[in-house]
């Protein structure tokens, strides 16, 4: 079964700046994975490398197989984007966008869209540019799931929005999922609903791989360790992130051996995602991580 | 319009309102020349509308290209939307092509209907009422009109494709179509084809020939030499003229025309090439 | 039918909270034998949370006797599932319960002094824990 998404080597510069270096992952099919990173990290690089909106400079990445360089048509068949601000032509109708849909996609289901318009309460006939925040990304989403794809990327596509309209959107996605086997790759800031959502987490740093796996994976091999501080030095494990007291230190490791006399405590996602982004060089993963089928 | 599908019928429905009005502007372009072609006579002041004639002629490709040719593709690229067409299920061959296919189709047809009626109107102007019409209306007879229209639009989508950014490619065009038109001009039309020289040195020899265009006098002292520059001349001074004859127009015509039309064929081959680039 | 919520804040995985969720409907007789629990569809979009922590959770319900699922049809509430309380048994427990607290905050008790009481008590009754 090839992976929703993989990649290799991949590294994308911008004169002298890298904003992606050497970067290997693998998603696997039917996941949900939240790809986290400060600003600048290489999130949107990455998300339009794997769409092939952007070439790559060296390395390669394939979306079920297939590289977007080689077989563009055969991606774009495969693959649902949502960009970063939700681009929509804002003076076409909803109608005239669900069109434009039909007109530009082989796999257009426009009855899916349409009845997805009804039920969020959406009137067809209305410019997309008079509708608010909440409804365009509602559409922008539309379009990217009536093209029947196998993988939806979304470059921070609740940013902005309020409460609602954020959960509204959300609700709307993990339906689909729910519906279809979707996989899909979001990238967010909001920690709280990756929480909910996510099942694989990607997190970057530098344009470099500092994370990636199964959730189910990933946080049992992290723990908080607490401690004398006088011993820090025992702590066995790859250390994400130490803090220090005075008299007392608390350190988030992985895959830890715990010394005699240290307590261990379970790592939340937000404890997860914040340490890595504190210390962009944890981690820093070359190699692709090893999921279970 | 289920005539046309895909992504042209993205383009032209992005682009619907620009057609309207550029369609509108040329219609009445050439409606307005047929008209004063069909309601000159010698009595109606033929001078004054030649004048403001000529200017809208001579900037109406600047002004489609400025206004019509470099926002086309420059406006999704600024806007984004761009990486929406580009990740639907067309590849970004079919949407430039779709775009620029788009824009010369309507250009073509804008080109054509305003040169005709160009050339309809210095056919009406009265053969009196202007000396040598032909040579001064050199720049806006119907093939140079339908050229300079399809190189300032495909200028346009050039500038727009290669700088993706609305006013920059605006200014861009606006500079570059003046530039190329007027060195053009000054540099290789005189060099097109061989000028003929003639010498007048007495009254017999007939004066400054027929339909001559493009005349260049230099006043000569007695001993036929270039006389210097402030000196003054009188009816019986001798004079050297070079000129380009009558049936040099035409073939002038041409090849001035050509050489634009090929330009504008390079330019939409660039934009095309530009605007696949990664976004 | 029963209307899933989920408590961001209780530090309770979300595919537990469900898995909770049920065995509460079902011991107060909210939910019986043969109630079909909800799709995961339906769930997720009420929810907005992944599908898998649904399945999950309907996976273990099953596993443990509390949930029984019929190919294309939906999960149901098994056989196995431990008897309901009957509503009325249940109000008049809760009621007593009520008066048994007031009695203890009366007697000057605070939350976690009555936790630790009925902790004891329960523990010295002996009463039967099931899954």
């Amino acid at each position: 079964m090839n992976p929703a998404l993989e990649a290799t080597g991949l590294g994308k510069r911008y004169g002298s700046t890298w904003a992606v270096r050497d970067l290997s992952l693998s998603v696997p099919p039917g996941r949900v994975a939240a790809l986290v990173g400060p600003n600048g990290a290489g999130k949107t690089t990455l998300l339009q490398l794997a769409v092939g909106l952007l070439t790559p400079d060296t390395g390669e990445s394939t979306v079920f197989g297939w590289s977007p360089r080689r077989h563009p048509t055969l991606v774009l068949a495969r693959i649902g984007f949502v960009a970063q601000d939700r681009p929509l032509y804002r003076r076409f109708t909803v109608a005239e966008t669900l069109r434009m849909g039909r007109e530009l996609n082989p796999k257009w289901d426009q009855p899916m869209a349409e009845q997805r318009m009804r039920r969020l309460e959406i009137p067809l006939e209305r410019p997309v540019g008079r509708l608010s925040g909440g409804q365009q990304a509602q559409i922008a989403l539309a379009l990217a799931l009536s093209k029947r794809p196998e993988l939806l990327l979304l470059d921070e596509p609740v940013a902005n929005l309020d409460p609602l309209a954020r959960r509204l959107f959300l609700s709307e996605l993990m339906a689909a999922v729910a519906a279809d086997g979707l996989t899909v790759i979001l990238s967010s800031h909001l920690v709280a609903d990756l929480e909910r959502v996510a099942d694989h987490l990607v997190i970057l740093g530098g344009g470099r791989l500092q994370v990636a796996g199964d959730l189910d994976l990933l946080l049992p091999e992290h723990r908080w360790l607490i401690g004398p501080a006088a011993e820090a030095g025992r702590v066995g494990g790859t250390v994400v992130q130490a803090g220090t007291g005075e008299r007392q230190c608390r350190v988030l490791v992985r895959r830890p051996r715990v010394p005699p006399g240290w307590t261990a405590e379970p790592v939340s996602l937000e404890d997860l995602v914040l340490a890595y982004l504190a210390n962009p060089i944890a981690g820093a993963l070359p190699m692709p991580e090893a999921v279970p089928a | 319009m289920s005539a046309i599908s895909g992504a042209t019928w993205v383009a032209w429905r992005n682009n619907r309102a620009q057609a309207a009005v550029a369609g509108l502007l040329a219609a009445a372009t050439a409606a307005t020349l047929i008209v004063v072609a069909l309601t000159a006579s010698p009595r109606t002041g033929m001078a004054l509308h030649l004048t403001w004639i000529q200017v809208a002629l001579a900037v109406a490709p600047a002004v489609a290209g400025v206004f019509f040719g470099a926002p086309l593709l420059a406006a999704d690229f600024e806007r984004g939307t761009c990486r929406l067409a580009w990740t639907q299920g067309v590849t970004r061959r079919r949407w430039a092509a779709a775009h620029l296919g788009l824009l010369m189709g309507l250009s073509l047809l804008a080109a054509a209907v305003i040169a005709v009626a160009a050339q309809i109107w210095i056919a009406h102007i009265p053969a009196d009422s202007v000396p040598n019409t032909t040579w001064v209306l050199y720049d806006v007879q119907g093939p140079m009109v339908f050229a300079t229209v399809l190189f300032g639009i495909a200028l346009g989508a050039a500038a727009g494709a290669v700088l993706r950014r609305t006013v920059p490619a605006m200014g861009v065009t606006l500079a570059l179509f003046i530039a190329l038109r007027v060195c053009f001009a000054t540099l290789a039309r005189p060099h097109l084809l061989p000028t003929a020289t003639r010498l007048v040195s007495e009254f017999k020899d007939g004066g400054i020939p027929q339909s001559a265009g493009f005349v260049e006098t230099t006043f000569l002292d007695s001993r036929l030499r270039p006389l210097p520059p402030d000196s003054g001349f009188g009816p019986y001074t001798p004079f050297r003229i070079v000129y380009q004859p009558a049936s040099h127009f035409w073939p002038m015509q041409v090849m001035e025309a050509g050489f634009f039309i090929i330009l504008a064929a390079l330019l939409v081959y660039a934009a095309y090439r530009f605007a696949t680039r990664d976004g | 039918m029963i209307d899933f919520h989920l408590d961001t804040r209780s530090g309770v995985s979300a595919y537990m909270q469900i898995v909770h969720q049920v065995q509460r409907a079902v011991r107060c007789g909210l939910l019986t034998p043969g109630d079909r629990l909800p799709a995961a569809r339906e769930v997720v979009a009420a929810l907005a949370i992944n599908p898998n922590t649904v399945l999950k959770a309907y996976t273990e319900l099953e596993r443990d006797g509390w949930a029984a699922s019929r190919a294309g049809v939906g999960t149901f509430v098994a056989e196995t599932a431990p008897r309901g309380v009957d509503l009325e048994v249940h109000d008049r427990l809760v009621r007593s319960l009520r008066t048994w607290l007031r009695e203890a905050a009366e007697a000057g008790l605070d939350h976690d002094a009555v936790e630790a009481l009925f902790t004891l008590a329960l523990d010295a009754a002996g009463v039967k824990r099931v899954a």
